[in-house]
């Protein structure tokens, strides 16, 4: 496996947690968010995003509006529904977790490790 | 210079090439395709769509008159191929699938793994890299090998009575060659994306244009000069083949438009196939249906071949090559057991026909049997298990063609009579005949007032007492070593023995070997019935083996017997008179 699949697949498990993240802070549509997420690096081509946003929408954990828009078609707003949020402090807390393991991973001696 | 058209992209309109939108067009509905049967698919695409708009929107600002091609592939690559939003798509579902219950992951993935499927490679010839037609490269690329290795396996199996050439040329006309852009994809094994297919359009001129070398121009001309030939011979077999279809129409047509009895050209009963039909009309009714299908499936093949290769229409598919070639295999297997019926009931017929015209008082017998016994007014008493009626060959003259009384069984189980009647002035009568036999049992008979029977002496077919008699008669004929010296000057010699004259023919010099030829005699022997008393007008007289008449058992392969005379002995004593009513009723009581 060689490092850019290994970045790519770990960019899809986060995929996921960023766009809520992102829809946490202010509610946005399709190509807001991928703008963000370009420049952090976070997507590869654009049309993924897609699927996830329906599929999220779909689960109830988003909801959206539509907007009229001044330069082009009318855009659609997402936004976190209640149970988005809960589900994100979920994933938080998940977050948190895996962040800590990781942090003391890479701290850490691997000989303390085994010892523990 | 490009062509250039509207469209209306989310209620918006914008300028775009041609080739432009097509590719658009295509990238849209690959996307639908993909996305079509999966959970809010039309959603995704039509967000997409909102997507592209919104580039078009920006592309217009900076300036942009026209959508090009350029910009549409720019695009497709910044959104991705159909193939990568759902290949993440997939591995998201799967790495949820435990968080999230609301879908049915493994109905998901059955459908994905039929879609992957169908999605795969597929078998063409390859125009692109050819040394005929193109079906080694194009197996080459259905299973990723080298297509030399598929060249030499040919060539190798061609050595054994040219298994691989068949192969090779059944495939050719199964296969069709991968002419669009899209079927070039599909025999590489590449996803139809927009992109490739771009690649494929772009990359066109370059892959067409292969490397000129001495062998392969040279090939080329061959090939060239071998497809002319088989454009040629495929024609003129379509225009056979149409010749044949319109000689089968004319006489369909000419059959169901006379009468069936009428005995014009191609009318049923011409054909023989009147009572059939009414018969049993299905069967030809199948026949016609078959028959024009066989001949029309492979006219209709040529045909839309000889215009695919002018590019008039598109080539046929796999699918539809094999379900050609699959219903003339249906046709051409529901028309033989048709011809075979329609055959039998043809010799069925003309056996009846031969029954009818060689039938000899309720016996099927051949013309010569029928002919010598219907001349001679031999009347069939018995005839069972007899292979044949009369024979020739055996004549004790050495005579070939003289035909006499015969019949044959391998078992001994011939049960042959005949006999015939000859009007006669009361009086004593001798009968003389010659016969030879195989066995004993069969019997010469004569009927006057009773019924007198004399067993044919069994010699089998060597000497037999004719022979020794007329060996005596010319014994000093066959000493001499010339005829003139024993006084025959004539080519005939007349031989009395026993009151029978025969008359020898041919007798000179030269052929002196038939005298002793004459003396091998076949086994015949003269056979006599002496005193028969006819107090009536007429005598029967005949050959049997039927034991209920004779009273013996018959136990020979064969007999013959030829050559009956009837001959005035003496008048009647003039004694009684009452013996008159007596023999016919026996006579009667026989028959």
């Amino acid at each position: 496996m060689n490092i850019e699949n290994a970045k790519s697949q770990m960019r899809k498990g986060m995929l996921e947690y960023c766009v809520l993240l992102l829809l946490k802070r202010r509610p946005s549509y399709a190509s807001d968010i991928i703008q963000q997420l370009k420049q952090a690096e976070l997507l590869v081509v654009e049309g993924t995003l897609y699927p996830l946003l329906t599929r999220l929408k779909n689960d109830g954990l988003l909801q959206y509006q539509w907007q009229e828009s001044t330069q082009g078609p009318p855009r659609k707003y997402y936004a976190l529904s209640p149970e988005g949020e809960k589900f994100l402090e979920g994933l938080d807390l998940a977050w948190a977790e895996l962040s800590g393991t990781i942090n003391y991973l890479k701290n850490n001696h691997p000989n303390l490790l085994e010892a523990k | 210079m490009k062509k250039n058209i509207t469209i209306n992209l989310c209620g918006r309109l914008f300028q775009i090439d041609e080739d432009a939108y097509e590719l658009l067009q295509h990238y849209i509905e690959s996307l639908r395709h993909s996305f079509g049967k999966s959970e809010g698919g039309d959603e995704i695409v039509d967000d997409i769509e909102t997507r592209i708009a919104e580039l078009f929107t920006e592309l217009r600002e900076q300036g942009n008159e026209a959508i090009t091609i350029d910009h549409v592939k720019a695009i497709i690559s910044r959104i991705g191929e159909p193939e990568q939003l759902t290949e993440n798509e997939e591995s998201d579902k799967s790495d949820k699938a435990h968080k999230f219950d609301s879908f049915n992951s493994a109905a998901q993935g059955v459908y994905d793994n039929v879609r992957k499927r169908t999605s795969g490679k597929k078998l063409f010839r390859n125009p692109n890299d050819k040394m005929v037609a193109g079906v080694l490269s194009g197996l080459a690329k259905y299973t990723d090998t080298d297509p030399v290795i598929w060249r030499l396996l040919t060539v190798l199996l061609s050595a054994f009575y040219g298994v691989g050439i068949i192969i090779y040329i059944v495939l050719a006309i199964i296969l069709p060659e991968a002419r669009t852009p899209e079927q070039l994809l599909q025999m590489e094994g590449k996803a139809v994306t927009p992109q490739h297919l771009a690649d494929i359009v772009v990359d066109k001129d370059q892959s067409t244009t292969q490397q000129p070398n001495l062998f392969r121009s040279l090939f080329a001309i061959i090939l060239k000069i071998l497809f002319g030939f088989f454009v040629g011979i495929a024609s003129i077999v379509a225009i056979i083949l149409f010749c044949g279809f319109l000689f089968a129409l004319v006489v369909l047509v000419s059959a169901l438009t006379f009468p069936v009895n009428s005995y014009m050209p191609f009318s049923l009963q011409a054909m023989g196939l009147a009572e059939l039909y009414e018969t049993n009309p299905m069967i030809l009714i199948i026949f016609v249906f078959s028959l024009f299908m066989m001949l029309l499936i492979p006219i209709y093949a040529i045909v839309h071949m000889l215009l695919s290769l002018s590019k008039k229409v598109q080539p046929m598919g796999i699918a539809q090559r094999i379900a050609w070639i699959l219903l003339w295999i249906v046709a051409l297997c529901s028309i033989i057991p048709c011809s075979i019926s329609m055959a039998k009931f043809r010799h069925e017929q003309q056996t009846k026909e031969y029954f009818h015209t060689h039938v000899y008082q309720d016996v099927l017998m051949d013309d010569n049997d029928m002919d010598f016994l219907r001349h001679g007014e031999w009347n069939l008493i018995k005839a069972e298990d007899c292979a044949h009626y009369t024979a020739h060959g055996e004549y004790f003259d050495g005579n070939k063609s003289v035909r006499y009384l015969d019949t044959y069984n391998d078992e001994c189980r011939a049960i042959y009579q005949v006999e015939r009647k000859q009007a006669v002035e009361p009086g004593i009568y001798r009968l003389d005949c010659i016969a030879r036999a195989e066995g004993p049992g069969s019997f010469v008979y004569a009927i006057g007032d009773s019924k007198m029977l004399t067993t044919i002496p069994a010699y089998g077919n060597r000497g037999g007492e004719l022979a020794a008699q007329i060996k005596k008669e010319l014994s000093h004929m066959l000493a001499s070593d010339s005829l003139n010296d024993v006084g025959i000057d004539e080519s005939t010699k007349e031989v009395d023995i026993k009151g029978m004259k025969f008359v020898l023919t041919d007798l000179h010099q030269d052929n002196k070997k038939k005298l002793k030829r004459i003396c091998k005699g076949y086994g015949w022997s003269i056979v006599s019935i002496d005193n028969i008393v006819v107090t009536g007008d007429s005598i029967t007289y005949g050959v049997s083996t039927d034991e209920g008449f004779t009273g013996h058992p018959y136990r020979a392969k064969w007999f013959s017997a030829t050559d009956f005379k009837l001959t005035r002995t003496g008048d009647l004593p003039h004694i009684k008179n009452d013996k008159t009513r007596h023999p016919r009723a026996k006579r009667n009581k026989r028959r």
